[in-house]
């Protein structure tokens, strides 16, 4: 997904703009002339500065170029689901690993991964299976991260 | 010499040196399968260095890398696919002389020659970081104001080659830094209203998104074609020859190794810039130039030294100031303050033990790379067995876990999505991520020290140029700033009108 130079532009001055919004509300520091707010403020001048440059660099040299060109990948069916489906999954996996427990969400995560990259189901199942065992193993037994059992609570080891 | 003795001490366990075997196999590994970078490596090893006393945690990333830059030569002289991005510059050379029949000369030059441009660098390292060490003891904030900014200067106009994207992807970094209570006045900005974000965003899941999750969403995305055909399969004696060349080529391994270290301590510039520029100027510099390009190992000598010169040479900085001088060390810094390790002058004088022992790992494992190397060379054919639609998802995996591993909680793991989802659109849009990394590293030291030297000068700007020091390297950094400037003005200048 390439986004032309003009529009990369047009977002980068609007971010900064917001940036200097919010930072209308920092508080100054009592006796110095500069607070929280003056990094901040200087960063966003040099992002919209950056932005016009680009900007106008962009209008300059690419005229014929599409505002936004698509990469094959998000013109394939396939390959657009398998992104969404990967992200998707680490997105699931944040919202629901504390409820079900890592031992249920985390094969179901790598389950969708696999599938996203057109992984056998005969390689797919026993890995989805098996290799979350083994960073349960790595990380709660040898170093103490306390990953969340949720459902399996009454199981926990 | 006591603090020697007390490092060697530190290192003749038996766990310091599992950790390094193991760092280095999995380093071996990462190098050796294309689309798995070294900072990659380091990404993923952090969680676990995280839960390590401090000289196993450095020395795992140390040798990790350093046999991951050598290992990503393998793919591109058999399958003309670098490993890792450092290899890049001579990955169609080696592949060259496969085809020519040389696949154990270029395969043997690059494991020799890495491993010495490794020595040469840690030697570079060893001297002159305590010898800046020494000067930088005596720094105020207007030294580090400048030197910060010098830094990120680096990193725009060296890093990247459109420096107006290098310096919004800096800015960006900046940004990021300035997130949350960590600023001089102690006010919470841009958290929204979340607690999670009052301490900054989590600088590790961060990392983890931007050079893992990414690499992971480029391969899902990927036409993804079926397994790698080898261009050779069985590798005989790879050090036949390598004598000879080392005969034929000192100037070219001195040069190599020399440069790979300077540009290595640039900060933002590291291993895969340093085998550029150095294979452009062995090409240069060569008596048969026009050799280059059709399998003639020169440059492979003198680039493949330069690599891993440069991984060397990105710890001065980086120990002596706490500036990165590559992606990698901007990881290692963030691991340094961790473990209580923090880089800056006084690191040599409150535990000298703890930096020596890491000098030695980086000479132990650029020795270590030769047997371990020469394994990575016969095994090939095996570790290319490991199907890359299977390890992306594991790794992705794993990457939930240690994302989640450094605060406990499932918000870092929202960061690592989003860094990787950020870092993917933007090397898609030419926007380099080396430049967000140095500045979300040093966002907080350049604000800290521009408050204080602001608060000493009373509102006289003309006190950031009083010090000598300060002076010299404002001046510098001023000049690189109005180079483009003047580049510009020379070549309308030289332009027919």
């Amino acid at each position: 997904m390439k986004l032309h130079d003009g529009l990369i532009a047009a977002l980068l001055i609007a971010f900064a703009v917001a940036i200097l919004l919010t930072v209308r509300d920092f508080p100054p520091m009592p006796g110095q002339s500069f607070g929280p707010a003056l990094f901040p403020t200087l960063i966003a001048v040099a992002l919209i500065l950056s932005g016009v440059l680009l900007g106008v660099g962009g209008l300059r040299s690419g005229r014929s170029q599409p505002v936004l060109q698509l990469d094959a990948w998000v013109r394939s069916p396939r390959l657009l689901l398998d992104f969404c489906l990967a992200v998707g999954a680490v997105l699931f996996y944040i919202l629901f690993s504390e409820a079900l427990g890592y031992l249920i969400a985390a094969p179901l995560a790598l389950l969708a991964f696999l599938i996203a990259t057109g992984t056998r189901a005969i390689v797919a199942v026993p890995a989805a299976l098996l290799v979350p065992l083994l960073i349960h193993y790595i990380f709660y037994t040898l170093l103490r991260v306390p990953l969340p059992w949720g459902l399996l609570t009454d199981f926990a080891w | 010499m006591e603090n020697l003795a007390l490092a060697l001490s530190l290192l003749a366990d038996p766990y310091v040196l599992g950790v390094i075997l193991a760092a280095s196999l999995f380093g071996l590994f990462v190098g050796a399968i294309p689309g798995l970078t070294a900072t990659m490596a380091t990404a993923l090893l952090v969680p676990v260095t995280f839960f390590m006393p401090p000289v196993p945690a450095v020395a795992a990333i140390v040798s990790c890398t350093a046999m991951a830059i050598f290992s990503g030569d393998i793919p591109g002289a058999l399958l003309r696919m670098p490993g890792t991005p450092a290899s890049a510059a001579y990955t169609d050379e080696a592949y060259a002389m496969t085809k020519k029949g040389q696949a154990e000369l270029v395969l043997g030059a690059g494991l020799v020659f890495s491993a010495i441009g490794g020595i040469f660098g840690t030697i570079v390292l060893v001297t002159a970081a305590p010898m800046l060490a020494e000067v930088a003891l005596n720094f105020s904030s207007f030294e580090y104001f400048w030197l910060v900014l010098l830094g990120l200067t680096c990193a725009v106009f060296i890093a990247s080659d459109r420096p107006l994207k290098g310096f919004v992807a800096l800015l960006l970094g900046l940004l990021l830094a300035t997130v949350g209570l960590n600023n001089p006045a102690a006010h919470p900005r841009f958290t929204f209203g979340s607690d999670a974000l009052l301490g900054g965003i989590s600088f590790i899941p961060m990392m983890i998104g931007m050079f893992a999750v990414s690499e992971v969403l480029r391969f899902v995305v990927s036409d993804r074609q079926g397994p790698l055909t080898l261009a050779q399969e069985r590798i005989g004696n790879v050090f036949k020859g390598q004598w000879t060349l080392i005969r034929q080529y000192p100037l070219a391994i001195l040069r190599g190794s020399g440069v790979g270290t300077l540009i290595g301590a640039l900060p933002g510039a590291g291993a895969d810039i340093a085998a550029w520029i150095s294979y452009a100027i062995s090409k240069k510099f060569s008596r048969t130039p026009e050799k280059f390009g059709t399998g003639h190992v020169e440059g492979v000598v003198e680039s493949g030294a330069a690599n891993n010169g440069a991984l060397s040479g990105a710890w001065i900085p980086a120990l002596v100031f706490g500036i990165p001088g590559d992606s990698i060390t901007a990881i290692a810094i963030g691991v340094l303050y961790l473990k209580g390790m923090n880089p800056g002058p006084t690191i040599f004088l409150n535990h000298p033990e703890n930096i020596y022992a890491v000098f030695i790992v980086f000479f132990l494992a650029n020795v270590l790379m030769i047997p371990l190397g020469l394994m990575a060379i016969k095994l090939y054919k095996q570790i290319l067995r490991v199907p890359r639609r299977v390890l992306m998802p594991v790794i992705l995996s794993f990457c939930m876990v240690g994302a989640f591993a450094i605060n406990n909680t499932a918000f870092d793991i929202g960061v690592m999505l989003t860094a990787g989802v950020v870092a993917f659109l933007m090397e898609r849009n030419g926007f380099p991520i080396a430049p967000v990394i140095l500045g979300v590293v040093l966002g907080g030291m350049f604000e800290e020290n521009f408050a204080n030297s602001m608060i000493k000068a009373e509102g006289n700007w003309l006190a950031f140029f009083e010090r000598p020091i300060a002076g010299t390297l404002g001046v510098v950094t001023l000049l690189v700033w109005l180079s483009p400037l003047a580049v510009r003005g020379w070549r309308r200048r030289r332009a027919p009108a």
